[in-house]
């Protein structure tokens, strides 16, 4: 990639990741430009209003500003809470209502980090988007078109979180932390004497910084949870054997705070929304072979993976599975595992991998 | 190109990233924020920096050096505002002098009352000392504006209660200039033997301040604004007014403000001050000029909305809005033009809110979100607002067919 007057954007969120990615793009003769999003307030979200290693605070803004000051480049913070809201927000809300299990990070990035942000900075005559993910940007020879490699550092892989990047905006990407490690990009912004070298990991949805999605749902969208009435818990022979407390409460495979006293280790395993029911058993009745999948985005043409056996890994921490796809309606794609998986959650997404990278994925409809 | 100035660039900092900054050069309009350093200032503060000072509290005779050389800076702000020196409280800056004003204005009136009169569109170092009194019990009233952002002077006696302690009114509004008639509003504060406190920032150097008629009874002005450094700003008390010390230690500044005082930026501020009373009639003139020539320009934009009306405002500051435009995106593009304004719904924790003032006035919020704030300073000529409105009239299009093709 010719970088000699390429204008790139660095996403940054005040860590260590994104900080040290804009190092590099600076080293490599990028004309850099650093922006931080801010998506919500601590006022909008409750959770731990004096936690600062969350994204989105003030500090955060601070560091990434002082990183870029560092670095000679500007820095620019830009308000998207609307767009955050209306987007990523109103889905996490709509599919707890739904008795589905979102993940936020994924709509944030496809729509929010990727989508509205190059949108919004393609009049600055922006070429690139950068971000701190761990993933590589591969080619898929026979397709000719960018798939997603995993990071090299397979602990930090971040590739299934990015599989709803339009094509068109991944062409556009790049992401510079995807040859390194943790540890390494740790040992480089030590070297450089990064401010942001030893920031904390963040490992929660940043809006839900106490990681209570049930407090964040009563506090924020009460009239959500008052319009979630009581209901069934129904084991696998069909018998009514406790009251759940509204299906928003529960997802997939969940064992704790399940209230029910039978003597065995007891799962959810479906929820089912139209009779306000949560069915529970062991692990074992859980396990699927078959689901579907909607919102589909594809990487290379669909021609290139209906008649090969992909892997697909359906929630962040599961090893992908080999699997086939199949087209059943013009929305909707039929997934079939070699061997039933346990937990196959409706909301997640199911990630397609080829020959080891990112080839396209959904969200999980039904299993 | 015209005159332009540089600004400090952070170090360490490898050479060639600075070689790669074309960051030097900048047309600047932000002086409402923080002006450049007056020449005579920068040169008073080398040879400050120069020699040693001890503390003005020190009973030695290097401490009693420092004494007599914080009572000069004193004496000679008593003369430039026309009050006696002892009247002259020395604070970090104006936000602290408002603080003190309002906080420790009301505490010793308990025993007269408690209600307090501001209004919307005044300093937040003021509405959050307003709003935290609140909180314990003290009642406010907040004083609507109209679309000039003009408070009614009837309105304002007519809020006027047995309970009323405290008036506090800025002078000129530090986001759109806009004046408010001090003297009318002292005197309606006097008639009611009220306390007034004016907040007179953004009026140094634009209007003449003689505390010997000024019907005010404490008034805040700060260093940055008027070519001294910041970190020093007075609060102006009328002899024979009580204040309560927001802050403990020591009995500096007539027991009103305890800590060391700043005397590098008392000695400074002195001397901004009195520059800015000998030239106030000839940069009256040289504002009007500048100002008269901006709006000029300005007005002819496309889709332009300057925030004044049929009202006071003064010259050096003036806040405009743009239809259909992304207020973010048009910040963006100046500054990668090298113009500094000030974007008026930003605010520190990055989020892109309609300012107070702009809403208070009845401006939408569409408009508002793309507001910005140019303020002039005795260093800006004519060239950089043409070099300024020159970028807008290239910038301003673009921006306007990107918005309208549905961000």
């Amino acid at each position: 990639m010719e970088s000699k007057n390429k204008k790139v954007v660095i996403a940054m969120s005040g860590g260590v990741d994104s900080s040290l990615a804009a190092r590099l793009l600076v080293d490599q003769g990028f004309d850099v430009m650093g922006v931080t999003m801010k998506l919500w307030g601590y006022i909008d979200t409750g959770g731990r209003p004096t936690h600062d290693s969350n994204c989105c605070s003030l500090d955060d803004i601070n560091n990434a500003k002082a990183e870029c000051a560092s670095l000679g480049i500007p820095h620019y913070t830009l308000d998207m809470s609307a767009e955050f809201k209306q987007i990523v927000i109103e889905n996490f809300v709509s599919e707890y209502k739904a008795g589905r299990t979102p993940n936020p990070c994924i709509i944030c990035n496809t729509e929010i980090k990727w989508h509205a942000l190059l949108k919004k900075l393609d009049d600055l005559g922006v070429d690139y988007l950068a971000t701190g993910h761990y993933a590589r940007k591969i080619k898929h020879e026979a397709a000719g078109s960018w798939v997603i490699g995993r990071g090299k550092d397979l602990h930090k892989d971040q590739s299934y979180v990015l599989w709803g990047i339009r094509p068109e905006e991944l062409e556009r990407t790049i992401f510079p932390l995807g040859e390194l490690s943790k540890q390494e990009v740790r040992e480089q912004a030590a070297n450089a004497d990064m401010r942001t070298a030893e920031t904390p990991e963040s490992m929660e949805i940043c809006f839900v910084p106490d990681n209570d999605y049930r407090r964040f749902l009563g506090e924020q969208y009460p009239e959500v949870i008052e319009a979630a009435p009581k209901g069934n818990f129904v084991n696998s022979e069909g018998e009514i054997i406790g009251e759940h407390q509204g299906i928003h409460n529960y997802t997939i495979g969940q064992r704790k705070g399940l209230g029910l006293a039978t003597g065995e280790r007891i799962f959810v395993n479906k929820i089912d929304v139209e009779n306000n029911t949560v069915h529970v058993g062991n692990r074992q009745a859980a396990a699927a072979t078959t689901f579907t999948v909607n919102s589909c985005n594809w990487l290379i043409p669909e021609s290139f993976i209906y008649n090969d056996t992909l892997e697909v890994q359906i929630r962040y921490n599961h090893d992908a599975k080999p699997a086939l796809l199949k087209r059943i309606s013009s929305d909707e794609v039929e997934v079939t595992f070699e061997h039933p998986e346990n937990a196959i959650t409706p909301g997640q997404s199911a990630v397609f991998f080829q020959d080891g990278n990112v080839v396209g994925g959904g969200i999980i409809k039904s299993a | 190109m015209t005159i332009l100035h540089s600004f400090f660039i952070p170090s360490p900092l490898p050479l060639n990233y600075v070689q790669g900054m074309k960051r030097n050069d900048t047309i600047y309009l932000d002086h409402a924020s923080g002006t450049f350093l007056l020449p005579q200032v920068k040169a008073f503060l080398t040879s400050w920096l120069a020699k040693q000072s001890a503390n003005p509290s020190s009973i030695h005779a290097p401490g009693r050096l420092a004494a007599s050389s914080l009572d000069l800076a004193r004496q000679r702000i008593g003369s430039a505002l026309g009050c006696k020196s002892s009247e002259v409280i020395f604070t970090s800056g104006a936000t602290e002098a408002n603080n003190l004003a309002i906080r420790g204005g009301v505490q010793p009136l308990a025993g007269q009352g408690h209600h307090i009169i501001t209004c919307y569109t005044d300093h937040p170092s003021i509405l959050e000392s307003c709003k935290k009194l609140e909180r314990e019990g003290y009642p406010v009233t907040y004083l609507p504006t109209d679309n000039t952002g003009s408070i009614d002077l009837k309105e304002l006696e007519a809020s006027i209660t047995s309970d009323t302690v405290l008036i506090s009114l800025m002078w000129v509004n530090n986001e759109t200039g806009l004046v408010h008639p001090i003297e009318e509003i002292g005197r309606i504060a006097q008639k009611h033997n009220i306390r007034f406190h004016c907040d007179a920032v953004q009026a140094v150097g634009h209007f003449p301040i003689d505390l010997k008629i000024l019907p005010v009874d404490s008034l805040s002005i700060s260093g940055h604004k008027i070519g001294a450094p910041a970190g020093i700003g007075v609060l102006y008390l009328r002899k024979g007014n009580a204040l309560t010390s927001q802050n403990y230690g020591g009995m500096q500044e007539h027991n009103f403000r305890a800590g060391t005082q700043n005397l590098m930026g008392a000695l400074a501020l002195a001397q901004a001050l009195e520059y800015h009373t000998q030239k106030l009639t000839i940069h009256e003139s040289y504002f009007q000029n500048l100002s008269h020539h901006l709006q000029q320009r300005l007005q002819t934009l496309p889709g332009i909305q300057i925030n004044r009306g049929s009202a006071d405002y003064s010259p050096h500051i003036l806040n405009c809005s743009f239809e259909n435009v992304d207020g973010e995106m048009l910040f963006i593009r100046l500054d990668m033009n090298n113009i500094a304004v000030s974007n008026g719904a930003a605010c520190s924790s990055g989020s892109q809110a309609p300012s107070h003032v702009l809403t208070a006035m009845g401006i939408e919020a569409s408009l508002a979100q793309a507001s910005f704030r140019i303020s002039l300073g005795v260093e800006t000529t004519l060239k950089e607002i043409d070099f300024f409105a020159d970028t807008l009239e290239q910038i301003i299009p673009d921006i306007q067919r990107e918005s309208s093709n549905g961000i």
